[in-house]
């Protein structure tokens, strides 16, 4: 048999609620977005972040987004000079960005050029063209771009890439 | 500084994350919702700690956390409005042995979920039993049984 007690004091806001599973819903729209979003590469790997700029004799492959503390790698391949060696300098600041864990192959040396620094590669005959793959982790967060130039050629090819780390 | 803005970053993120999924989406319902739970804490534990695990941070971050907690209880108890936007509000989903279809469907709970609390919380055997179930702020169900039906457990 029905109780005809009073109503519990129970403090629910029928039209709080209304708007707010259409929030949730919006809400559930936008992380599914945001997944699919992921999986296309905004976030980090995919094909959204993968990317090449420039042609031979200098170009370099390297993701646009990143994410802090995350490995990362840069690929550039580039045409060795004369002498039998590959002169690739980088923008020093672009090199504060990340922290490189290994370079292959290893460059014989590094020179300190302006605003630069210079990665001197041994190649097997002149004029090969050489691929150096830069493993690290990226440390800076935010915008920031990079600017290779293939030293030893004579009309020193230059490549600029922009990348985004996300935090 | 880090160890603040990486503390803050991760309450308000899964603030956020925890309400758009609603009440009852982790309200460690069955073994799966504590274990996925596990699993968030696992996968969060490395952003908040980063690569430094120093006592320090760790302090800094616990600090954080529980200084963030207690500005958001204190925001709670002053204004009605932050209350319901953090930590939701109840809802009936049954009144007199009706279910709110239309509620229990936004809010994803069916009537076994009801027969369950109440077999649970009052040892009730039907719908008919119960007086109002109530959908709290945690995603747990709530059952207040007609006297009679109590009164015969």
């Amino acid at each position: 048999m029905p109780s005809r007690k009073a109503a519990p004091q129970i403090l629910e806001d029928v039209p709080f609620h209304e708007r707010q599973w259409i929030v949730q819903r919006a809400g559930w729209l936008v992380a599914l977005l945001l997944l699919m979003l992921s999986m296309a590469g905004l976030f980090g790997d995919g094909p959204l972040s993968r990317a090449t700029v420039g042609e031979a004799p200098l170009h370099v492959a390297y993701q646009r987004f990143l994410r802090r503390d995350a490995p990362m790698r840069l690929d550039v391949t580039a045409q060795a000079a004369q002498d039998g060696k590959l002169r690739l300098a980088i923008s020093r600041a672009y090199l504060t960005t990340f922290e490189i864990n290994s370079i292959v192959p290893e460059p014989e040396r590094t020179d300190s050029g302006v605003d630069e620094l210079i990665f001197v590669f041994p190649a097997s005959a002149s004029g090969e063209t050489v691929t150096v793959t830069f493993d690290g982790t990226a440390r800076h967060l935010g915008r920031h771009q990079g600017l290779f130039r293939n030293d030893g050629l004579p009309e020193h090819p230059v490549v600029r890439i922009s990348q985004f780390t996300y935090p | 500084m880090e160890s603040v803005v990486r503390g803050t970053l991760v309450y308000l993120f899964l603030l956020i994350v925890f309400r758009f999924s609603g009440t009852r989406a982790l309200a460690q319902v069955t073994t799966f919702d504590l274990v996925l739970l596990l699993i968030i804490s696992e996968a969060v534990q490395q952003a908040l700690i980063g690569h430094d695990n120093s006592l320090t941070h760790a302090a800094l971050i616990v600090l954080t956390l529980v200084t963030l907690n207690v500005a958001l209880s204190l925001l709670k108890q002053r204004s009605r409005r932050a209350e319901k936007l953090l930590e939701d509000v109840p809802l009936v989903l049954l009144t007199e042995g009706k279910c709110l279809q239309q509620r229990m469907d936004k809010v994803r709970i069916d009537q076994d979920d009801i027969l369950e609390a109440a077999r649970e919380l009052h040892g009730l055997e039907r719908l008919e039993q119960i007086r109002y179930a109530v959908l709290e702020r945690d995603g747990k169900i709530t059952i207040i049984p007609h006297a009679a039906a109590h009164g015969d457990t």
